[in-house]
């Protein structure tokens, strides 16, 4: 048998092992959770509901969920559609400054580049001169030319201003400059903003969920509709980020404060010190449950729950029931609490029981035992809490890049309140897609929505400064198994003003081929064989599709 | 959204079924490629091809775990690929070490293609996986399953650099010796 061999068998391996490899956390309890467990415990607050309303609300009919299937002016509409690339605005509104673009799509990345064996190696900073030499021994095995090609389908985008103060007097403003991405791309997507060529220090501030809802496709085939808010419905075109930006009320929301739930008064219940059997196939006990049943009155009362991973709601009966497996020591998940937290009308009559599986169905009952503890609080108290348990999970393995999340957590649980309030539990029209009130389901790290870079720069009186906006730019493109005729097409887009508040004086796009692609479609006017790579640009949007020049 | 509920889509043909998969999953599965690959755009290729084969398979089949049977299609797809690059001298990432690493297990002679014995040695491999303490197991499968590297495993389990190693060291030593007594 060769080693190549072995490498696939060991690809064969059963499912639970598959899934319990990557079931690690560490299992030190973070020195903060102890100090929130204090505060939630000793936060006894009682306020109405009104304060809701008052910043950065959303909501399935906000414009930002008027997306998905609108038509399209050009250019392909992808099943994957990065975004496109937007222009400059000012925080404030000034009539003294005017702009000048010129945007060049450099495909330099698409470019194989030589990656040697020896810098390989090299940049394995963190093994010793030993390892090191192993390392590189390895890879001289199988790379004995000395390297390998690599290359990329992004682009360089160098999105350059040149901004004129008109007036005698100096002129200090704050800039904006969005761009599209998730909170689990951002440190890919993260433009650079440069004045002069010094690095510009930025803010960044964050934008609601750019997409909206659909049904699950029920019935398709006879209705030729889809209701229902089951289903993410992201943009497809540059169209849904017009009705996103046009009227400025989307930056508006992003640039204010985050709600705060701290008037809504909850009652916490937090279950620790579960332990049970451990998993034992042969006994019959491959997944050890401990299930929370409790009853309320749906009527008046909304259950928002973290650490749970089952299910079970019964409104004519009026119970529901919570279930999550028990952690083993080493396990992801070990040592974290659980959290019920009851808005409205507190639960009566709460036990718990342990299973053999997570099955809702399962009747095989095993000794387990848990600690819950009612606790009177405030929504933001008890929000933050278990926020920060699940910040905390995607610091430690929730990012499978071995990345930190580099935007912080008060981002991260000030987009998760949006998210609870525009389309959750505590929404008037939620999503279907959050009925079941699990924080975890939230999708606030993985959707896609407009970010802007903020940063301060001055503009002496009578001059001009030269801004950059420098980043790489992921393309649109097909998944393979639908719409053949895009297989291989990579798609680009800009728009030209839309919200920003600038007056431009000329916009200029600037093509930097690389003898690298094969233009399919555009609205540009680029012309390789001519030489035409530098265009005005007059339209509201443009769009570039290639496919690589040395492929079908 | 549940993986029953995806699966379900992808029965029922949506192609909401590779939104949701791109959205549940996708990281995860860049992960697992990106480790075998060391090349982001790469990993989102054969990413891309997941959700084809996915697409393909679903039906007729009706994965219980969905996570690792998309993560097994990702690594399949991206050791290929990355057998193809090899050949044009263009692999990289984790895999050549992997590779070098398990030499140490097999003899080095033959090939494995009768289907039956495969499913045999499979068998065995996964006794053998079911033998191992949890943390050694764990920790042989970031290692060979995700190829994670050794600083990213030390990292996850909280271990140091030379304990990994040794570990691993010591597990692949159990499994050739189990390999040699089944003859393989």
């Amino acid at each position: 048998m060769k080693a190549n061999d072995l490498l696939c068998i060991i690809g064969e391996a059963a499912d639970e092992h598959i899934q319990d490899a990557k079931n690690v956390k560490k299992m030190r309890m973070p020195q903060w959770a102890k100090w929130f467990s204090v505060i939630a415990a000793c936060l006894v607050l009682a306020i109405g509901i009104g304060g809701f309303l008052l910043t950065r609300k959303g909501g399935i009919s906000s414009p930002g969920s008027e997306t998905g299937g609108s038509g399209h002016d050009g250019g392909s509409t992808f099943m994957s559609y990065a975004g496109p690339v937007f222009p400059l605005t000012l925080r404030e509104e000034n009539a003294a400054i005017s702009a000048r673009r010129n945007i060049t799509m450099d495909f330099a990345p698409w470019i194989p580049i030589w990656i040697s064996n020896e810098e390989e190696a090299a940049s394995r900073t963190e093994l010793t001169e030993e390892e090191r030499q192993d390392v590189l021994n390895s890879y001289n095995r199988c790379y004995p030319e000395g390297g390998r090609y690599q290359s990329s389908r992004n682009i360089l985008v160098t999105d350059s201003y040149t901004l004129t103060n008109n007036d005698t007097q100096d002129q200090t403003v704050r800039v904006l400059y969005p761009f599209v991405s998730s909170l689990n791309y951002l440190s890919k997507k993260r433009p650079t903003l440069t004045l002069n060529g010094e690095v510009l220090e930025t803010t960044l501030h964050a934008g609601s969920y750019a997409g909206g809802f659909e049904g699950a496709w029920e019935n398709w085939d006879e209705t030729h509709e889809n209701p229902g808010s089951l289903n993410l419905a992201r943009f497809e075109s540059w169209e849904g980020y017009r009705g996103l930006l046009s009227d400025g009320s989307y930056l508006q929301r992003a640039l204010s404060d985050f709600v705060d739930f701290s008037h809504i008064p909850v009652t916490v219940y937090e279950i620790t010190d579960a332990w049970g059997p451990e998993r034992n196939d042969d006994a019959g006990i491959p997944n050890p449950t401990i299930r929370i049943m409790f009853e309320l009155d749906f009527s008046q009362t909304k259950i928002l729950s973290y650490g749970f991973n089952q299910g079970l709601y019964d409104r004519e009966q009026g119970i529901m029931g919570k279930g999550f497996s028990i952690s083993q020591p080493g396990e992801r998940g070990y040592g974290v609490p659980c959290y019920i937290i009851v808005i409205g009308k507190d639960i009566h009559n709460i036990s718990y029981q342990g299973f053999a599986t997570g099955g809702w169905d399962t009747k095989k009952t095993v000794e387990t035992g848990v600690t819950i503890t009612r606790t009177e609080s405030n929504l933001e108290a008890a929000l933050r809490l278990a926020a920060r348990y699940q910040y905390q999970d995607l610091t430690d393995a929730g990012n499978y890049f071995d990345e930190a999340p580099d935007y912080g957590f008060e981002l991260y649980f000030g987009l998760m309140k949006e998210h609870l309030m525009a389309y959750g539990i505590l929404a008037e029209n939620g999503a279907e897609r959050y009925a079941d009130g699990m924080i975890e389901n939230l999708d606030v790290t993985g959707v896609d929505r407009v970010f802007w870079l903020e940063a301060e720069i001055t503009i002496p009186a009578g001059k001009s400064v030269k801004m950059d906006a420098v980043f790489e730019k992921e393309p649109s493109f097909d998944f393979y198994c639908n719409a053949s005729e895009n297989k291989g097409i990579c798609g680009y887009d800009l728009v030209c003003e839309l919200g920003s508040n600038l007056t431009f004086t000329g916009q200029t796009a600037k093509l930097e081929d690389r003898g690298q692609i094969e233009i399919v479609r555009q609205n540009f006017g680029f012309d390789l064989s001519r030489g035409i790579t530098e265009v005005k640009l007059t339209e509201p949007h443009y769009y570039l599709e290639v496919k690589s020049a040395g492929k079908d | 959204m549940d993986d029953k509920s995806i699966v379900a889509l992808y029965w029922s043909r949506s192609e909401t079924a590779i939104t949701e998969t791109a959205l549940k999953y996708g990281t995860y599965l860049a992960s697992i490629s990106s480790n075998i690959l060391d090349s982001w755009e790469d990993a989102q290729e054969c990413v891309n091809d997941t959700y084809k084969d996915a697409w393909n398979s679903m039906p007729p089949h009706r994965p219980s775990v969905l996570s690792t049977y998309l993560g097994k299609i990702t690594r399949r797809i991206s050791i290929d690929r990355w057998r193809k690059r090899n050949a044009e001298k263009r692999g990289g990432g984790e895999l050549p070490l992997v590779l070098d690493e398990l030499e140490d297990c097999v003899s080095g002679s033959g090939s494995i293609e009768d289907e039956i014995v495969r499913q045999e040695l499979v068998k065995l491999f996964n006794h053998f996986l079911n033998s191992l303490p949890v943390t050694e197991r764990r920790v042989f499968l970031c290692r060979y399953w995700y190829m994670d590297s050794i600083q990213s495993i030390a990292r996850q389990f909280g271990f140091s650099q030379s304990k990994v190693t040794s570990m691993l060291h010591r597990t692949r030593a159990k499994l050739r010796v189990l390999l040699e007594k089944e003859g393989y």
